[in-house]
């Protein structure tokens, strides 16, 4: 069933919600694609901070005096609007933050003693670049990102619902993959299986990652709601200003989290956060943490920072825990590896079912488009080859250039993103030159890439493997093990693309064929 | 009344994407507001529960705008549902309880 060329042609609701599907999929593909991808890897975010900070590996106690950590904090950051120490998890060692009165932010991991700031590791890592990705884009100029991530996920509850509605045999379909030589059968199978499979993940994540950010989407209705009573949008935040005269803050911090941790039952906090330290008006927040429990609760104590008396403890409502949960399942902060896994691979599932989607738009119109001297399907070919294997490739890129430059070197974390830029336009333009060979010259060249940031790794940090494991990296040992078999994937795909087009080509293939790189 | 198919297809996609906004604004807040009122809820849950599912309506003005053979049916719907909401939430806001910063 092809799409019509409007809506409005004869043939129903069915056919106009393809015309839907097919374009508004189009539109938002790359986009979704991005999104889809940084998303994935964000779930494995500290993992990747590990990888890429050598320095911060190391199995951190998870209790700390913050008491005796305070004078490292004032003297690493004074004049601080506030700083926080967010306490190590099995994830994370504990790390401290700081933002400056110029608005500046400053970031350093703790070290195991608790008591020193480990130097810069020069990179975003994967907290700081990959999972901001996911939502803003990196582009912070008047919310642009935020804007566009929230039209695509709006997008995607529209493509999976109207998938739905077009798909003739859902339940069939669930049960077919025909392996064909015909690879646009194939890719419109690969389409559906992925599309039915995880389509209440695709559904639920995409709802999910637009409701995080309601309010900041839907200004004039929080302007309608909050009429007659505006304070009261921060109903569950305390804040005071600052006094402007310095105050004595003796209380003791670690007191404070001891009490937080008997009014939760024992839960300690995620982190302690002290605002305009040394003032007067100083006051101390313990945040709930969000790895114990599936609901992301955004719950707080406050505590005087002179007197140590708590201010304010609001109780969490019913409603807000609902909303917790739903922010919960978005973010996956939740210790449970087999659901973090879960996650991972609905993720890429989700990335198969828009790169398939892509790829048919293209296959299914390249014969009549070259016919009639079109050029729609050659340059949604080139963007699916960018969008996938080049996002690959530049993620490798931002990966080996982590290892390869100096850590002293001014502005390394910038030019690292610059990597990753670099080579993914580098990529676009690879395809826009080689076109259909490009996607086996970049399957070969992410095979490659993958070894050698596996290499690098072991020879720039020691920890090869079996070391790492041996050691209890096992976040570090398990990004080298999907690097590996992420290149032999790689490899088994080049493979499969030579051999059908040897095949196609009735073995006068061989002579168009690019010479082999490496 | 027949438009051409390319420009009744462009007033599809606005109505999907402009009207259809406006139609989750103002579901959001009605619904907000009627939780407060007869739910007792405060105006913060609220806002943020309906808030956060009222992009479903989003989703749903796309498959009508999309679905619909009556353009000005369509059209006239998605317009009286967005001013509708919004000022039945204005209408009932003043009366609900005023609570202040914490």
């Amino acid at each position: 069933m092809a799409a019509p060329a409007q809506p409005d042609e004869p043939g129903g609701v069915r056919l106009a919600l393809n015309w839907l599907h097919t374009w508004f999929g189009l539109l938002s593909c790359l986009l979704l694609l991005v999104i889809f991808w940084t998303g994935t890897l964000a779930v494995f975010d500290w993992e990747i901070d590990r990888w890429m900070k050598p320095a911060t590996r190391f199995t951190a106690p998870t209790e700390m005096s913050i008491d005796a950590f305070r004078p490292v904090a004032e003297a690493s950051a004074p004049g601080a609007e506030f700083w926080q120490v967010q306490f190590a998890t099995d994830r994370a060692p504990a790390e401290f933050y700081a933002q400056l009165n110029d608005g500046a932010h400053f970031y350093r991991t703790i070290g195991p003693d608790g008591l020193t700031l480990l130097p810069d590791q020069g990179t975003y890592g994967g907290t700081q670049f990959f999972y901001p990705y996911h939502f803003t884009l990196n582009i912070g100029f008047a919310n642009i990102g935020l804007i566009l991530c929230a039209f695509a996920g709006i997008m995607m509850m529209v493509l999976c619902v109207s998938g739905v509605i077009i798909h003739r045999r859902i339940f069939a379909d669930f049960f077919t993959f025909r392996k064909s030589q015909k690879s646009q059968r194939s890719v419109l199978d690969l389409h559906n299986l992925t599309g039915v499979l995880a389509l209440p993940f695709h559904f639920v994540i995409s709802l999910s990652g637009v409701a995080l950010f309601s309010a900041m989407y839907l200004p004039t209705a929080q302007e309608a709601v909050f009429a007659s009573d505006p304070t009261a949008f921060d109903q569950n935040y305390f804040s005071r200003p600052a006094a402007g005269e310095a105050g004595q803050n003796s209380a003791s911090l670690d007191v404070m989290a001891e009490e937080a941790a008997r009014r939760w039952d024992g839960v300690w906090p995620g982190h302690l956060r002290i605002y305009y330290p040394g003032d007067a008006n100083s006051y101390v927040e313990a945040r709930w943490p969000l790895h114990g429990s599936l609901a992301a609760r955004y719950h707080s104590i406050w505590f005087d920072a002179a007197t140590g008396d708590v201010i304010a403890a609001p109780q969490p409502s019913a409603a807000s825990a609902g909303y917790a949960v739903l922010w919960g399942l978005h973010v996956v902060q939740f210790d449970h590896l087999t659901i973090r896994w879960l996650y991972f691979l609905s993720g890429l599932a989700g990335c198969v079912l828009i790169a398939t989607g892509l790829l048919f738009w293209s296959q299914s119109r390249r014969k009549r488009h070259a016919k009639t001297g079109k050029k729609g399907a050659e340059i949604v070919a080139v963007i699916a080859i960018g969008g996938t294997t080049g996002l690959i490739l530049a993620t490798l890129a931002f990966l080996i250039s982590n290892r390869l430059l100096p850590l002293d070197m001014e502005g390394r974390a910038t030019l690292e993103t610059w990597c990753f830029h670099a080579v993914w336009l580098a990529a676009f333009a690879h395809a826009g030159v080689r076109r259909g060979a490009a996607w086996r010259e970049q399957w070969i060249a992410i095979a490659i890439g993958g070894v050698v940031a596996v290499a690098l790794n072991a020879v720039t940090t020691g920890d090869a493997i079996p070391v790492a494991i041996a050691r209890g990296q096992w976040g570090v040992a398990g990004i080298d093990i999907m690097l590996l078999l992420g290149s032999f994937l790689a490899i088994a795909a080049a493979w499969r693309m030579r051999s059908s087009q040897v095949r196609t080509r009735e073995g006068h293939a061989k002579k168009f064929l690019p010479a082999e790189k490496s | 009344m027949t438009l051409p198919a390319p420009l009744r297809t462009t007033i599809r996609c606005l109505a999907a994407i402009i009207l259809g906004y406006f139609v989750t604004v103002g579901t959001a807040a009605l619904a907000a507001v009627l939780m407060v009122r007869f739910a007792g809820w405060d105006r913060t849950d609220a806002f943020v529960v309906a808030g956060s599912y009222s992009w479903i309506v989003w989703v749903a003005c796309f498959m009508w705008a999309f679905a619909a053979r009556q353009l000005w049916f369509m059209l006239l719907g998605m317009a009286i549902m967005a001013t509708g909401t919004m000022a039945g939430a204005k209408a009932i806001e003043p009366y609900l309880p005023v609570l202040g910063a914490l």
